[in-house]
């Protein structure tokens, strides 16, 4: 039986002051953990609101009678026309509710009636916003909309900024760098823990913002919208809450980037390093280089809106495609950020679990390396029909579609390494499977939005959608989830259980699939996203089983998240002790206890193999006690 | 033209573009199935196949660590592959912006939260306007683009066209629509609070039919500026006169009493002589007040008189004469 050792870093000191003045890496993780995890489960909760009112056309919140009227599966569309046909001059007006809407105010029957009035209305009557709405019905439908753009902006905010580039970085990456290294901390301990509390700060700011008032101008923030919408205060608020996460960003990167460089032990070369650490390092180089971007990004928004200085908004002599280039030199090399942590991990379960040396360990070293360079240089594709000169979309579609590459040649790795391996059926294996899979299906319709013809017809709509949550959550969230289950035996040194674990697994594999696969073909039918309501096009009726599919689909998605969240707390208080090395691993943090104790190793940790060796070394001779393999 | 390969992933292909769009978007997808096939297959397959067995002890595995041949070989293949497509998509991409001579003109104001499609009506200097975009089948259009306040974005799926509109400048695309037809058309920049409302409809029409709808819309739009400009002072378009003059709501073919006593139905005649010499039969109950200056042909040509008709008939219950109205598209 298994036991936990007497002393270790979570039950080193006590009280809440040795947790919130720590310097210890991994109880920084541990905070970040906390925080991160939170986030992450209240902007789920967001994702499943903007689902429930996509599951129907229509006004959902807040609805009333809007929702009844709004769906009439014989064409609305005709009929809300034919309602406003009475006055034909509308036909000009250049506001979206003209007189007509007013005069039909009250008649609550307006669009029960289209039949009749199909026939005589001229066709270029059609409205799209319903002028049978009685005043009543439209102020509901206005919160309605105001409800919706709120909340996949804050749905969309709080997953990038809180979540995703937090996530693997400055939970696993803190706990398991040094580890990995043979390191007793980071370089920078204090800077550990400031980068911890500015992120707190940040979140403040965009709780603050989130409880003040209507952000509704999606996480980017595009001007001149930004510049315009809701109160000032609010605005600048969460710009400034992202300004403050960046910098919690730079620290981090910046303390792996010196850590990694000086901090190694002994013996330790560039490449004797486990992938994971390679991975770190190239997402620590982009969000030392690009994140600055950001900041100025969101400081000249914030002067803009509060000193009237004209930078983005063309009323005051700026150009609102210079923002999208500031906002996309930053936030393309930030999907980077988000995914090359994933592919840390993906690196790790396929060798662990398989018991296989990784296959092409300097290919996919230096992918991760390349992917970081060449993501600077593709950010234009963002912005194929912004009105940029066409040669700069050429350009960048050119870089766009090689980016594809080193991505490809890592997939094939993995699967060249589970080859003629021992591949055991854990929980961390079934993710890393599910991760190849679902990147590569991420991976390949980049391809489709990178080519520049066929990019036209998908921007802005459900595929890009769909193309950047099978990257996002099928790519970097499965594979966090798989690094969780890995490591949570490190990290509190007991096991969950493991049949709720593959059961979980499924349900988020197959709900992941049906929300997002359906939105693939949702996009290319057209449907344009951030669309709070989808009633009165011709289409309605395709893109109401379809989003109706998808919303099943997240609340599937939703349940195994909850499981997962159940089983894992309940595993870090209660579950059985796991041992040091409950699956075999040959990397350093392997070679310590579970939890490990403060210190990291019992004595300095020695550089005896490489951390892939499964071909020469047997995982059962490392130990403890000599902080690598078992004296022979 | 080529035509659009058989859908059933894409919507419609209503536009002279959409088969090169759609053949390199099938081209992409069947890559992609055969990747993903190769890599689904392997991944599965391996999985089963080197299963480790309950209660297995595992010993040491392969040497394996890479093979050149084989990293070279899928290195290569897909760089080729993804050149070849970024060709494919640049020249389609070209097709797209490339517009060609003589195309047809089609203005386009986007604002929160509407459309507006300005038309020139041949060589009149007169604008048709409308909500909603039609086009005549088989003719190249371009659509000049430009937006009032945030940014905005054309999209019409089934032509496979998209472009911003961005304050403050003009961008353009052209199509030319195959298929006569009805076609949704969507704002895809988010532009706030009713963006999901911003719809349209493209209206693909006969060349005959097309000309007929620009010349009948002008005459009612024209109508309602010239309303706005000049008599919207006196005249109101809501029931009942104001203090001033006669409303216009229902007025034409309403039964009036002048102040003479007579009484004289309010059709293109009289309409005609108020405008050019208001003095001479007024309606009963104005007469003290202030006299309506009156319109020679040099302040109101008889085209603009006649459209004050057409936008006052728009007003109007009446459908006395409504066989010899233009036939609408």
């Amino acid at each position: 039986m298994n036991k936990l050792p007497e002393k270790h870093f979570i039950n080193s000191s006590r009280g809440i002051k040795s947790w919130l003045l720590t310097m210890d890496h991994k109880r920084i993780a541990i905070l970040y953990m906390i925080m991160v995890m939170s986030a992450f489960y209240v902007a789920g909760i967001f994702a499943l609101i903007v689902r429930l009112e996509l599951a129907k056309p229509g006004a959902l919140f807040f609805k009333d009678t809007v929702i009844e009227k709004q769906v009439d599966k014989s064409g609305a569309q005709k009929g809300s026309g034919a309602a406003g046909s009475t006055v034909a001059a509308d036909e000009a007006g250049t506001g979206p509710e003209p007189a007509g809407a007013e005069g039909a105010g009250g008649d609550e029957t307006g669009v029960a009636v289209p039949a009749a009035a199909e026939q005589t209305a001229p066709d270029n009557q059609y409205k799209p916003i319903d002028p049978g709405m009685s005043g009543d019905d439209k102020a509901r439908m206005a919160k309605s909309q105001v409800f919706y753009n709120k909340m996949f902006t804050l749905h969309g905010v709080i997953m990038v900024f809180l979540f995703i580039i937090p996530s693997v970085p400055a939970i696993l990456g803190n706990f398991l760098l040094p580890l990995m290294i043979g390191a007793r901390d980071v370089a920078f301990p204090r800077l550990n823990l400031a980068s911890w509390y500015l992120y707190l700060i940040g979140a403040a700011f965009s709780v603050f913002a989130i409880l003040h008032g209507t952000v509704d101008t999606g996480w980017t923030f595009y001007a001149p919208y930004s510049t315009q919408t809701g109160g000032n205060a609010t605005v600048i608020m969460i710009t400034m809450g992202v300004f403050i996460l960046g910098f919690s960003s730079i620290f981090t990167g910046l303390n792996f980037a010196v850590t990694i460089h000086k901090m190694r032990a002994p013996g330790i070369g560039w490449f004797d390093m486990p992938l994971f650490v390679w991975g770190i390092y190239a997402t620590a180089l982009v969000q030392i280089l690009a994140t600055p971007v950001i900041g100025i990004t969101m400081v000249l928004l914030v002067l803009e809106r509060w000193l009237g200085i004209g930078i983005f908004d063309p009323a005051l002599g700026g150009d609102p495609v210079l923002f999208q280039h500031f906002f996309w030199f930053y936030s393309h090399p930030a999907v980077y950020i988000m995914i090359l942590p994933g592919f840390a991990i993906i690196n790790e379960l396929v060798t662990v679990h398989s018991r296989r040396h990784i296959f092409g360990y300097k290919a996919i070293a230096f992918s991760s390396v390349a992917i970081a360079m060449l993501g600077f240089m593709v950010w234009g594709h963002h912005m194929f029909v912004s009105g940029q000169s066409e040669f700069s979309s050429m350009v960048f579609s050119f870089i766009t579609v090689f980016i594809g590459i080193p991505s490809g040649i890592k997939i094939f790795n993995w699967v060249a390494t589970l080859y003629k391996g021992s591949i055991a059926w854990t929980t961390p294996m079934l993710y890393a499977a599910s991760f190849l899979i679902l990147f590569t299906i991420g991976g390949l319709t980049g391809v489709h939005l990178g080519a520049l013809g066929t990019n036209v017809h998908l921007h802005d709509t459900y595929f890009v959608v769909a193309h950047f949550h099978y990257v996002m959550v099928g790519g970097t969230v499965i594979a966090f989830l798989g690094g969780l289950h890995h490591w949570w035996p490190k990290i509190f040194g007991r096991m969950y259980n493991e049949l709720w674990a593959k059961i979980a697994c499924g349900l988020v594999f197959f709900g992941f699939n049906m929300t997002f696969f359906t939105q693939f073909y949702l996009g290319s039918q057209g449907m344009p996203r951030r669309y709070h309501d989808y009633s009165g096009m011709l289409k309605t009726n395709l893109f109401e089983s379809l989003h109706g599919f998808s919303s099943w689909g997240a609340m599937v998605l939703g349940l195994g998240l909850l499981i997962i969240a159940i089983y894992l707390i309940h595993a870090a208080f209660k579950g059985e002790p796991a041992g040091d090395n409950p699956w075999g691993g040959l990397s350093l943090e392997w070679a310590t206890t579970s939890p490990p104790p403060t210190e990291n190793f019992l004595v300095d940790p020695e550089y005896t193999h490489g951390p892939y060796d499964y071909d020469r070394v047997l995982p059962e001779d490392m130990s403890s006690e000599t902080a690598g393999l078992r004296k022979v | 033209m080529e035509l659009s390969p058989k859908t059933w992933f894409m919507p419609v292909g209503a536009s002279s573009i959409a088969g090169e769009v759609d053949w390199l978007f099938y081209f992409i997808t069947w890559m992609s199935v055969a990747f993903f096939v190769i890599v689904t297959a392997c991944t599965v397959y391996f999985l089963f196949k080197y299963k480790r067995k309950p209660g297995e002890k595992p010993g040491l595995t392969i040497p394996l660590h890479h093979n050149t041949v084989l990293e070279i070989v899928w290195t290569v293949i897909p760089t080729i592959l993804v050149f070849f497509i970024f060709i494919w998509g640049f020249r389609s991409f070209m097709g797209l912006f490339v517009i060609p001579a003589g195309a047809e003109e089609v203005r386009v104001q986007a604002a929160q939260w509407s459309w507006t499609f300005r038309h020139n009506v041949g060589g009149s200097g007169n604008e048709s306007k409308s909500n909603n975009l039609h086009v005549p089948a088989g003719r190249p259009i371009k659509l000049h683009l430009s937006s009032s306040d945030v940014l905005h974005s054309l999209f019409i799926p089934d032509f496979r066209v998209k472009m911003d509109l961005v304050p403050n400048r003009t961008t353009s695309l052209w199509f030319t629509a195959l298929e006569e037809g009805e076609y949704d058309l969507y704002c895809t920049e988010y532009c706030g609070e009713k963006h999901s409302r911003m719809l349209a409809r493209v209206y693909v029409m006969p060349e005959e039919e097309y000309k007929q709808w620009v010349w009948d819309n002008a005459k009612v739009a024209t109508g309602k500026e010239i309303y706005d400009t000049k008599c919207s002072a006196c005249h109101s378009l809501e029931a009942g006169n104001s203090e001033m003059a006669p409303t216009w709501h229902n007025l034409y073919g309403r039964t009036e009493t002048l102040s003479d006593g007579t009484t004289i139905e309010v059709l293109d005649d009289y309409i005609w002589e108020s405008i050019r010499y208001p003095h001479l039969k007024i309606v009963d109950g104005f007469e003290a007040r202030a006299r309506m200056a009156p319109f020679p042909k040099q302040s109101l040509s008889d085209e603009e008189v006649e459209n004050i008709i057409g936008f006052m008939k728009g007003l109007s219950d009446y459908k006395a004469d409504e066989a010899s109205e233009d036939p609408k598209p």
